[in-house]
């Protein structure tokens, strides 16, 4: 059980079956982390790199501690917003990294292809950790991971995505991964969240939350804020909140027992009423505990599986 | 000097020539063209057989840096390249780095130019002082001083300006440029915007940033009554409405570049920042209109859009690489192959649209081979296939999106004033003697 690239770029790259290694390699993992001893031997001797030229906590201890759990060497490096506020070229970067004889860099960018331009320069493996409103292929793994554990399919299942999509890091794994299990999905939001094109995807689209949302299995929410770069696309967050909060009475409208996920800290009131939040918690919780376990997936696969 | 281009396919669209004969040059000059012409005595003899003949390529668009950022392009560089790419005169555009929007910066370029160049270098002044869209430049002082046209290289969003711009211009006799872009439609964008876009994670600037302006511009020079060129013109909506345009007799002319009948948005995928330009590259459908446009005569001209940028401009992340293509060295392949080779454009056409067209849209003088006519001649070989290869640019900038395609139409002969500034491969060294007066 292996991987075709030495990277994990995107989920756009990866095929249904290695899509369902991960997944399964991820429970077994994740089994590990149930036992009193969490700590495999397996990458005992390879290096893991964290370079991110953004914050993001979460992603960054998940890494780590999926490093750690496997007896990798971990390190951590703090870069820069970017090349330009350097002068560094992701190049150098990325070859100054590779001397020090890294087996893996995992790599979070403000910027789309920041992470596909760095693979090109470098023989380790490199993992996207999030290249802005591009892909977050990990983050993507959870949100499958969890669906899986708690559906137990994906052919035929109803997901609705509501939120920025713009500047969603994850919606766009989100969308590869979800079509190529099986799953329908439907973007949900404001006629100017909607990506250009998106359809092409073969998603649908809705911007009444209320159909949008009806009959799904699984809510895939994200966190809603206004900066200078979408407040021309929501008017104020009052309102977005009206139209497009998961309350109680609308999530009345999903199919029994439907999943509520959210990708990151929530805002309370805006995305997601607070009495769904509170039910939607332990999720969230899970999902934490469901990251590391598939970032070990993902470090052990590339390294090459059971020949690693 | 004296130069008699022997048995060459002679193509001139201003006589309706098109016809294997000889060339000669003299004093600068055209001297004759016919069949079996007498080569005076002391003449070079340049065996021109199989070779198309023409007059000299007029590049409307092209950047230089110096002395700003004499990385990115200096007169001296970008007249080599010039010479290399068949171009005989060169329209030098407004940038930060050369600004043009006083007399002292077109006085540094003629001379400039009079002692390190080898083709002829045109200025367009800037419309509004330091490019900023807010107030015109001394119009009268930059057009007595030698400027062929105005235009910032960048929108002028206030409609105001644009149109006393228009105005003031009409006096002194020259065309207005328009970069049209409505900057805040395309306000953050790298790329066209649309399902590549989406897909690459990347902010997309849409057709209708365009569009807009087309619009704006064509009823800005309606009420004017005076000349504007659209440059460039890239999406499928704008080439239709400045075919109404032209249709109902108003003053609208454009060009194109060859990277917009060429290449697609997808061309970006992969995050190649070489095929970052602004305006962006667009769709196929686009694509196809560009070509229609090019095909009926909507658009006027070719031209390179020449932005030679250093590697330092390029190898960084999509959102921060500069905007730009070099294209002076390609300018005549790229559209020889994609309109005649591949497109089934005339022989006539293709000289128009490369020579002809633009120079009369600036009042250039050249783009005809009619004797007295300046001796500006490019020859190409329509026979042989090269690889683009960017290391072989004699431009500074290396930034290419077409590495490695293989096209046909390379030049190998290029004559400026009556001399030989690119034979066979050999650049000429300056100063050119024709470029003193």
């Amino acid at each position: 059980m292996t991987l075709r690239s030495k990277d994990l770029l995107g989920i756009q790259s990866l095929s249904e079956g290695e899509l369902r290694v991960i997944l399964d390699t991820a429970a077994n993992f994740a089994a590990v982390a149930a036992r009193p001893v969490k700590k495999v031997p397996t990458l005992r001797g390879r290096t893991v790199a964290n370079l991110f030229y953004e914050p993001s906590t979460r992603t960054r201890i998940s890494f780590e501690l999926a490093a750690k759990r496997l007896s990798a060497d971990f390190i951590n490096i703090t870069a820069a917003t970017s090349s330009a506020a350097t002068g560094e070229t992701l190049t150098d970067t990325a070859k100054t990294v590779e001397a020090m004889n890294v087996d893996f860099l995992v790599v979070r960018h403000s910027m789309a292809g920041a992470a596909h331009q760095l693979a090109r320069q470098v023989e380790c493996s490199v993992i996207n950790a999030g290249d802005g409103p591009h892909e977050h292929p990990t983050q993507a793994l959870v949100d499958l991971f969890t669906i899986w554990e708690h559906q137990k399919r994906f052919a035929g299942l109803k997901i609705a995505i509501v939120g920025d999509h713009p500047r969603s890091p994850v919606t766009i794994s989100n969308i590869y991964g979800l079509k190529k299990m099986g799953a329908e999905v439907t973007l949900v939001g404001p006629s100017t969240l909607l990506p250009p094109g998106i359809e092409q995807l073969g998603v649908g689209t809705a911007t009444r939350m209320e159909e949008g949302i009806a009959e799904a299995d699984v809510i895939l929410l994200s966190r809603v804020e206004i900066t200078e770069a979408n407040r021309l696309q929501i008017p104020s967050l009052r309102e977005y909140a009206r139209f497009y909060c998961l309350t109680r009475r609308r999530l009345a409208l999903a199919a029994q027992g439907a999943l509520v996920l959210h990708s990151g800290s929530m805002n309370r009131g805006v995305e997601i009423s607070p009495e769904v939040a509170d039910d939607a918690f332990p999720l969230m919780v899970e999902q934490v505990t469901n990251g590391i376990a598939v970032r070990m997936a993902v470090l052990y696969l590339l390294a090459g599986g059971d020949r690693a | 000097m004296t130069l008699l281009i022997r048995n060459g396919r002679v193509l001139d669209p201003s006589q309706e020539l098109d016809a294997v004969c000889d060339l000669l040059l003299e004093e600068g000059r055209v001297a004759a063209c016919g069949e079996n012409l007498a080569s005076p005595p002391g003449a070079e003899v340049y065996d021109a057989s199989g070779l198309w003949v023409f007059p000299g390529v007029v590049d409307l668009h092209v950047h230089i840096s110096e002395p700003t950022r004499a990385d990115r392009e200096t007169v001296a560089s970008l007249s080599r390249a010039a010479a290399a790419g068949g171009v005989t005169t060169a329209v030098c555009r407004p940038n930060d780095d050369l600004p043009l929007d006083n007399i002292t910066l077109a006085e540094f370029l003629h001379s400039k130019n009079r002692r390190e160049g080898l083709v002829r270098l045109q200025p367009v002044a800037a419309l509004t002082r330091g490019l900023r869209g807010e107030s015109l430049t001394d119009v009268g002082d930059l057009v007595t001083g030698g400027a062929v046209a105005l235009g910032d290289d960048r929108p002028v969003m206030n409609s105001q300006v644009m149109r006393r711009g228009l105005e003031y211009a009409r006096t002194f006799g020259v065309p207005v440029l328009s970069f049209a872009q409505d900057e805040s439609l395309a306000a953050g964008g790298v790329m066209n915007e649309g399902f590549v876009s989406t897909a690459l994670g990347l902010r997309g600037i849409p057709w209708s940033a365009e569009e807009v302006m087309v619009i704006r511009d064509v009823i800005l020079a309606r009420m004017s009554r005076w000349r504007i060129h659209l440059s460039p013109v890239t999406v499928a909506g704008s080439v239709e409405l400045i075919r109404r345009a032209k249709a109902d007799g108003i003053r609208v002319t454009c060009d194109t570049s060859p990277h917009y009948f060429w290449l697609t948005e997808r061309a970006v995928e992969g995050y190649n920042t070489y095929a970052k330009v602004a305006p962006p590259l667009r769709g196929e459908r686009d694509v196809e209109a560009v070509k229609a446009g090019l095909a009926d005569g909507t658009i006027d001209a070719v031209a390179s859009h020449h932005v030679p940028l250093s590697i330092v401009d390029k190898d960084v992340e999509f959102n921060d690489a500069a905007f730009g293509i070099a294209g002076i060295e390609t300018l005549v392949p790229l559209t020889y192959t994609a309109l005649v080779e591949q497109g089934g454009t005339a022989p006539l056409d293709f000289v128009r649209l490369l020579a002809t067209g633009p120079a009369s849209l600036f009042g250039l003088g050249g783009g005809t081979l009619r004797p007295g006519a300046p001796a500006d001649v490019t020859a190409i070989d329509v026979a042989a296939r090269r690889s683009v290869a960017a290391g072989s640019f004699f431009s500074r900038g290396k930034n290419t999106p077409f590495e490695g395609r293989e096209v046909t139409g390379w030049p190998v002969l290029t004559v400026v004033g009556g001399e030989v500034v690119l034979k066979d491969g050999r650049i000429g060294s300056p100063p050119n003697p024709a470029l003193a007066s």
